[in-house]
């Protein structure tokens, strides 16, 4: 308790209190605005961060992370545009149910969900995450590298639609994390006799690349003219206890789905959220309803999205393997401070996993409250141009950066990652593998040399953990791609049944 | 359209619009070729540039040419895999929206126009002025052309940098 305790004092610092409240803010703002994705800003808070104690950069970052997932149900509802990819489910059933008039009553309701689904969440990381990493104590380098290769694979394979340039994203990662000197003789590598490239690249001025700059070129590089004015009539407010009750059962299932997919390394609210739509659907005495104006639906949807924070964080803190993209760049801003997420975190700093739980609990309380006054204020900022946000965006990515090292050189990696980033998105190549490759990049050849030098590669082989780890990553991608082959197997069979 | 229209959404702004446009990019196989063709032979720089390292100490075996190299290879892997499959697939699905009506103009300039920043920034000139002039030229390409986006936004946007980075922040400007 006395972890709890400590990090309580320190988060009732004013200097904590204060980034806390603009995380919040923040997070709200960034859920709103269709497009602008939570690992943007949280990868543009990282710049602010840096030079925080722990406890208060935390307390932000964790902040946006929590506040923005009630922010974006809010266009999903009432414009029928997810504000971020985890509320994608959140539109099935919400956005007709605000068609009927009952926008308030969704977006209550999205909120109770959502809180639900955040504090069951916690659970896990309470519960499960300390044994996760009293077991992954006894990893040695060989089940290190299979766990980073584990974790390299998962997101391959789940955020890319083709296995080749997934891959080739994630190695693309462990490429950029070469640059500079080598981690154990110190010999130049791809330095050039450049100063600059000694020190490698910038982890802020990738992730803000790859995340900022690139979410503002594809916009501006995608924008048409087409609009939806969102609805404005939102109708009555608070549920009635029958329809509670009704949506309890969702609620519940849904809750365990996220707690099981957050866990998944990379596999994110996105994904659980249409998951607990389609199971609330199965479980529905109106199934018929659900796309059409469902409260259940609405609810199975939003409170498996939520509930996969806690799992990510799990993930993140237990093993050092970034639960979705906003956790890799959390990783990454912890190294920064002198903290290492991973299984010696729970023995050396437990304060730091309770200040954690605290700011996620916290946040989730707060942002309830918000959301459930009525948000008619926050529905105006959906009129707002989209080219100032864009602009507004470029100039603080720039400056953003920039402060973290008063260098411009900085900023100018930062336009090269976001045109990059460009490039590969516009090739269906995913940013977060590349993140990812490039944080886990240093650990992986590091532990793999450490092998190499203490044993054979065929250890990584006969370790149970290792073996197990890397067949595991193996069926991961060899899954998808047996899944392609068997469904173009099946079409072209229908198209020589049609012809 | 005026710019009024560009920038409140009139056209479409009567009621709300239930079928959604297929914005979806259509499928491009020679990009994909071209991509496969970059990744080889980005691949194939690599490995070249990854044995030329210079060590101050030629050890053999696992030293730091060969971490770099063996990404290297995985690269030209995955080159030939994105190869096979550009040549051998009939269509390729994409997950990414169709390019704007002014897109290319838009994004080349905004990529330019960050880069002539930066570059005066380097030199020596402030971003408190470079910022302010930057906001105007990027509304103007992007079609606004009302006094609060030319003006009033990039003067509130300054503000704030200065308030925020120079005065709290200590950072300079």
């Amino acid at each position: 308790m006395n972890a709890y305790a400590d990090a309580l004092a320190s988060l009732l610092e004013p200097t904590a209190l204060l980034c806390f409240v603009i995380g919040l803010g923040l997070g709200l703002l960034v859920g709103v605005f269709p497009g602008i994705t939570i690992s943007m800003a949280v990868a543009l808070a990282t710049s602010f961060t840096l030079t925080l104690e722990p406890a208060q950069g935390l307390a932000m970052l964790l902040a946006i992370y929590v506040s923005a997932q009630y922010g974006d149900r809010i266009p999903s509802i009432l414009v029928n545009t997810p504000g971020t990819p985890a509320a994608v489910a959140t539109t099935l059933d919400g956005y007709p149910l605000a068609k009927q008039g009952k926008a308030g009553v969704a977006l209550s309701v999205s909120a109770i969900a959502t809180t639900v689904g955040i504090l069951a969440s916690m659970l896990v990381l309470v519960f499960l995450a300390g044994p996760i990493a009293a077991f992954a104590l006894q990893f040695g380098p060989f089940e290190m590298f299979s766990l980073v290769v584990f974790g390299l694979t998962v997101i391959i394979s789940i955020a890319s639609r083709s296995i080749a340039k997934g891959i080739f994203a994630g190695l693309l990662g462990l490429a950029l994390a070469s640059i500079g000197t080598d981690p154990i003789t110190g010999d130049a590598r791809f330095a050039f006799g450049n100063n600059e490239l000694m020190g490698g690249l910038n982890f802020i001025a990738l992730i803000i690349g790859l995340f900022g700059i690139t979410e503002v070129l594809d916009q501006v590089f995608t924008r048409h003219a087409h609009k939806v004015r969102p609805i404005s009539s939102l109708g009555r407010w608070w549920p009635t206890k029958r329809e509670l009750a009704g949506v309890s059962k969702p609620m519940a299932q849904s809750s365990v789905i996220g707690a099981i997919v957050g866990v998944v390394p990379a596999a994110g609210g996105d994904i659980a959220g249409l998951v607990g739509w389609n199971r609330a659907k199965a479980i529905s005495k109106e199934p018929e309803k659900f796309g059409k104006g469902s409260l259940e639906g609405l609810v199975g949807a939003d409170t498996a999205s939520s509930s996969t924070l806690g799992g990510a964080l799990t993930t993140t803190l237990s093993l050092g393997i970034p639960g979705d993209s906003v956790m890799a760049i959390m990783l990454g801003s912890m190294i920064i401070w002198g903290i290492q997420p991973g299984p010696s975190l729970f023995e050396r700093r437990p304060d730091i996993v309770a200040t954690i739980v605290l700011i996620m609990v916290f946040a989730t309380l707060v942002s309830t409250i918000i959301s459930l006054l009525r948000v008619k204020t926050m529905t105006r900022l959906l009129d707002l141009n989209p080219q100032w946000i864009w602009g507004i965006i470029l100039v603080f990515c720039i400056v953003g950066t920039y402060a973290t090292t008063n260098n411009v050189w900085t900023a100018v990696q930062m336009l090269v990652f976001g045109v990059i980033g460009l490039v590969l998105r516009r090739l269906g190549m995913p940013a977060g593998p590349v993140v990812l490759g490039f944080l886990l990049g240093p650990l992986a050849e590091a532990n793999l040399r450490r092998a190499m030098l203490i044993g054979s590669p065929v250890e990584l082989l006969t370790r149970p953990i290792s073996l197990v780890l890397l067949l595991v990553a193996a069926g991961s991608l060899l899954w998808p791609v047996w899944k392609g082959y068997r469904d173009s197997r099946a079409t072209k069979a229908a198209d020589g049944g049609v012809n | 359209m005026t710019d009024a229209e560009f920038s409140s959404g009139a056209t479409s702004a009567a009621a709300p619009e239930d079928a959604p446009l297929d914005l979806t990019a259509p499928p491009a196989p020679t990009l994909e070729k071209t991509a496969a063709a970059v990744v080889l032979l980005f691949g194939v720089v690599m490995l070249a540039a990854g044995r030329a390292i210079t060590l101050r100490n030629e050890t053999g075996g696992i030293d730091p040419r060969w971490w770099p190299s063996a990404i290297a290879v995985g690269i030209i892997a995955c080159g030939a895999w994105m190869a096979f499959n550009a040549l051998t697939r009939r269509r390729g699905e994409r997950d990414v929206d169709r390019v704007g009506s002014h897109g290319w103009v838009h994004v080349m300039a905004t990529v330019a126009m960050t880069a002539v920043v930066l570059v005066l920034w380097q030199v020596g000139v402030s971003f408190l002025v470079l910022a302010p002039a930057y906001l105007i030229v990027l509304n103007w390409v992007y079609g606004l052309r009302n006094w609060k986006s030319l003006l009033l936004f990039p003067a509130i946007i300054t503000a704030i940098l200065y308030l925020v980075f120079q005065l709290l922040l200590k950072v300079p400007l």
